[in-house]
């Protein structure tokens, strides 16, 4: 590997950062729209919005999943159809992604050993982020629907964040191997 | 005229003779590296002197580093895409290094390549006002700076459309609106007249010149008007050490770009019913766009085997879409297709479609999707069934006809040219019947280019080549198929 | 991909003031939330539904429902279990919220253009990068969207076959490339974009007051009156209720 110049992190300017945010709101929101499998049973599909929050928790920080899921989620509802969810998107997603991100603080393991460390704090992470999520459209659900409908939506949100973890853990690393300026790019 | 070899005192001595207004001293740049291998330098110890007040033309290759040499005079980089840089680059009194790009703003402005890598603004007005607001200028010079721009650039009728849905030559025309309304003391074209047609490169040329403004204009092609309204010419040199940039006036730089077409062998094609690959008869498609339907229809289009056919004809004149609809992409709302199955012809389902035509897209980018070359070329090898100590034999075949290197490397950080090469390796290996190649043409290098096509020709049964150059059309093909309006314009065989 | 609810119109939800009409919105929306009674939660989702009647073409009155009504069934099949008490009143009540949140929001983003949503969140003094950030998400949305679907036309060229995969293993399975492909796309324009925004001028220190307002909302008499229309109304639909009680 070749020595990195200083210049390296001088990288992370606020034209990056604001570019960053802009990206993956913008990659959370397709991700949100685009790809829905069918199953929950109220909005009747998953959406792999979560996919790309914690995608983005794990590379590029707290900040960037916070604002990104929650924009991205937010946008996503109003462009989608469903403008009565996205306040509440924007809270719920946003604290997800802060808190996934918080939890990780970019300890995504390359080398075998920091992978073993790693791997609790995804377990973490996980639970956490699915926790906050499940538990704060519950409450959230409750107060525009109804205990009952709110239930109803805990297993698809449960199932969600679980091929949200899966599938942000599994394009991690595929970027991290793919794309290695990535590594850079956390703040 | 001035030449590279001259050292630092030289330099000094020139600059008492002429205003410039960019000097670039012993420039030497390279990547970071993210693999084992060390990156080759893109450029080595080169010197040159921009002058002010005229329009310099410097003519390079493609992947010889214009965009790179614009970023680095900008100062983008190494700030946004790591990279080892020496020697200085002074802007006036400006020395680069020191500054941060964007107090540049009033300096030096660049019209990248790829709009898309340049434009982020919802609203093309927008677009044009975003620097202006960072000039710090009154309401009413920001009003009037816009409405100048506009008008000359003839954006009226874009002024709240989004930018991704102009055509190439009207994001080309946004962007240099853009500059213009900024009007920087240098401005730094980079291949920006390719895509304009005719009388815009004119009417821009024209201007730039009775204003008196200091241009780099970077050029992968020769265009007449350079010889009009070029004032200097230079060129950048291949080398393998770096490359190295000479102004040495047009007949030499021409003479170094060298040739622009490649020379392919085409064996001889049977126009004959019994040789008939692929048949398309009354196809009828209507494509939604934003605020008009467009409608593609083809009466009768038939492919031949070991045939290269080219498609020629504007953006948005339904190449693509036509194509789309060979592969099974798209199904067209009338018509059908048949195709070869033995002796006989049938009607292929989509399914046949999408397993008989391999489809090289414009952007290699949207056909890579897993981390390295070995992975990549493997997918879809399996899914023919092939054994798995087969397909690593055929892998190593294919990274070596297509000189692919490594099969550990990442695509995403290989050079366009080689990912374009990956991309032709995949269908190489997937052994379709016909290959189509979208704008393959643009933004790399002849040598790849030409090796793309050969080495695809020898394996597929037909090729059919989609581009906006019909001299390269007339050079590599059998048969030229001009499109326009969604309709086939011309047809017309070659001689061979 | 449809980028927007917004539709094109004349109608006077259209010509009000986005600022006042963002104060409305949040006023309603804690309205319907208030103990009112089903009366006056039934009338308001009237009014609304005719706003949405009158607002666009009145055919798209019902659309609101059409895309909710799954909840809605859910919503009328699990209340009951839950209350003891008046639980058809309750269930009522649920369903009346719901349809009203929908038909606010609803017609919000349908009278009011993403860009002026912006400029008013800006003269509510939302910071500078924060307006950027939407804006420039907004431009990359439809792009990337339509990235992806290039990727997976790509993906199923190179696979060979457009049958549809139904196990829901197989199907995330399959989407695993594609998603890769789109990310790295998305991944390596941020340098990209970084560069053309500094190249524009970003990170210059604001200066002057001047600076980043050549658009932005007037304040003027259409303002004010707007705002006060819009106490008016409020206060009348805070003193209504009493009439009925």
């Amino acid at each position: 590997m070749e020595e990195r110049t200083p210049n390296v992190k001088r990288q992370i300017s606020p034209a990056f950062k604001v570019s960053s945010v802009a990206i993956l709101t913008a990659i959370t929101a397709v991700f949100t729209l685009v790809v829905r499998i069918p199953i929950a049973p109220t909005r009747g599909y998953i959406n792999l919005g979560d996919v790309a929050i914690y995608f983005t928790a794990f590379t590029l920080g707290p900040i960037t999943a916070m604002i990104a899921g929650a924009l991205g989620t937010g946008l996503a509802d109003i462009i989608g159809g469903y403008p009565q969810w996205s306040i509440i998107s924007f809270f719920i997603h946003g604290i997800q992604g802060f808190a996934v991100g918080a939890v990780m603080r970019g300890a995504i393991g390359l080398t075998e050993q920091q992978t073993k460390l790693s791997r609790v704090r995804i377990l973490i992470a996980g639970l956490l982020g699915t926790s906050i999520m499940v538990l704060l459209y519950y409450l959230a659900g409750a107060a525009m629907s109804g205990f009952g409908p709110a239930l109803a939506e805990i297993p698809g949100n449960i199932i969600q964040n679980v091929v949200g973890v899966v599938g942000g853990l599994l394009l991690t690393r595929a970027i991290y191997r793919a794309y290695p300026p990535v590594r850079d790019f956390y703040w | 005229m001035f030449s590279s070899r001259q050292n630092g005192y030289n330099l000094l001595l020139f600059e008492l003779y002429m205003e410039h207004i960019a000097a670039i001293n012993n420039l030497t740049f390279k990547y970071h590296s993210y693999t084992s291998k060390q990156s080759a330098n893109i450029f080595s110890d080169t010197s040159f002197l921009l002058e002010k007040g005229v329009i310099q033309i410097l003519y390079g290759r493609p992947e010889s580093g214009k965009t790179t040499l614009c970023r680095l005079l900008a100062g983008l980089i190494p700030m946004y895409q790591g990279g080892t840089l020496s020697g200085d680059i002074t802007l006036g009194e400006i020395q680069i290094r020191e500054q941060h790009a964007f107090q540049l703003l009033s300096k030096i402005g660049i019209v990248f390549q790829d709009p898309e890598e340049q434009l982020f603004m919802p609203v093309c007005e927008d677009e044009i006002l975003f620097p202006l607001e960072h000039l710090e200028l009154s309401h009413e010079e920001i009003g009037s700076r816009l409405e100048q721009v506009i008008d000359f650039y003839d954006l009226q009728q874009y002024r709240t459309s989004n930018p991704a849905n102009l055509s190439g030559g009207e994001k080309k025309r946004l962007l240099m609106a853009v500059l213009d309304a900024v009007d920087p003391e240098l401005w730094v074209l980079d291949e920006t007249f390719e895509e304009l047609d005719i009388n815009w490169r004119e009417k821009i040329l024209r201007s730039l010149k009775e204003r008196g403004k200091s241009v780099l204009i970077l050029a992968s092609k020769d265009i007449d008007l350079y010889e009009t309204y070029g004032d200097r010419f230079g060129v950048i040199i291949k080398r393998d050490s770096g490359n190295h940039i000479e102004f040495s006036g047009r007949e030499h730089a021409i003479e170094v770009l060298g040739d622009t077409l490649p020379s392919i062998e085409l064996s001889e094609v049977l126009y004959a019913h019994e040789r008939a690959l692929c048949n398309m008869t009354g196809l009828q498609f209507t494509y939604k766009h934003s605020n008009h339907d467009f409608l593609i229809s083809i009466d009768a289009l038939t492919l031949y085997d070991q045939e290269v056919l080219a498609l020629y004809g504007p953006n948005g004149s339904g190449k693509s879409t036509l194509c789309k609809i060979l592969c099974g992409l798209i199904s067209p709302n009338e018509g059908k297709i048949s195709i070869r199955d033995g002796e006989k012809m049938r009607v292929a389902s989509e399914n046949d479609l999408l397993r008989h035509t391999g489809y090289l897209f414009q952007n290699p980018d949207f056909q890579i999707f897993l981390p390295t070359i070995g992975d990549e070329l493997k997918l879809g090898l399996t899914r023919m069934g092939i054994q798995s100590s087969e397909a690593d034999q055929r892998i190593r075949e294919a990274t070596d006809l297509f000189d692919l290197g490594d099969v550990e490397q990442p695509p995403a950080i290989m050079s366009y040219g080689k990912r374009k090469r990956l991309q032709a390796a995949v269908y190489y290996l997937l052994e379709r019947k016909v290959c189509i190649l979208d704008e393959t043409d643009s933004g790399i290098s002849l040598d790849d280019y030409a090796k793309i096509l050969e080495l695809l020709k020898g394996r597929v049964d037909a090729v059919i080549l989609i581009t906006h150059d019909m001299r390269l059309a007339e050079a590599c093909s059998h048969r030229i198929i001009e499109m326009k309006d969604g309709e086939i314009q011309k047809e017309r065989r070659l001689c061979r | 991909m449809q980028m927007t609810l917004f539709q094109q119109g004349n109608s006077i939800f259209h010509r009000f003031d986005p600022r006042a009409k963002i104060l409305l919105l949040l006023f309603f929306l804690v309205y319907i939330f208030l103990p009112f009674g089903l009366i006056v939660h039934g009338t308001v989702l009237l009014l609304l539904i005719i706003a949405s009647a009158v607002s666009t073409d009145w055919r798209d009155m019902f659309s609101p429902i059409i895309a909710i009504w799954p909840i809605l069934i859910l919503i009328a099949l699990l209340t009951p279990p839950f209350y003891r008490e008046d639980p058809i009143g309750i269930t009522i009540e649920l369903l009346l919220r719901f349809t009203s949140i929908s038909y606010l929001f609803t017609l919000f983003f349908k009278t009011t253009e993403m860009s002026m949503i912006i400029l008013t969140l800006r003269w509510f003094r939302l910071p500078y990068n924060a307006a950027l950030v939407i804006t420039m998400a907004l431009r990359f949305i439809p792009y990337l969207g339509g990235v992806y679907h290039q990727i997976q036309d790509a993906h199923k060229l190179r696979m060979g076959s457009a049958e549809k995969i139904n196990r829901f293993y197989q199907k995330i399975r399959s989407l695993i490339p594609v998603l890769t492909s789109v990310m790295i796309y998305a991944i390596k324009t941020i340098p990209e974009l970084s560069m053309s925004l500094e190249h524009r001028g970003f990170g210059i220190p604001r200066k002057t007051s001047r600076l980043r307002v050549y658009k932005s909302l007037k304040n003027g008499h259409k303002l004010f009156t707007h705002m006060g229309i819009s106490v008016i109304i409020a206060v009348i639909f805070i003193l209504t209720p009493s009439i009925f009680n």
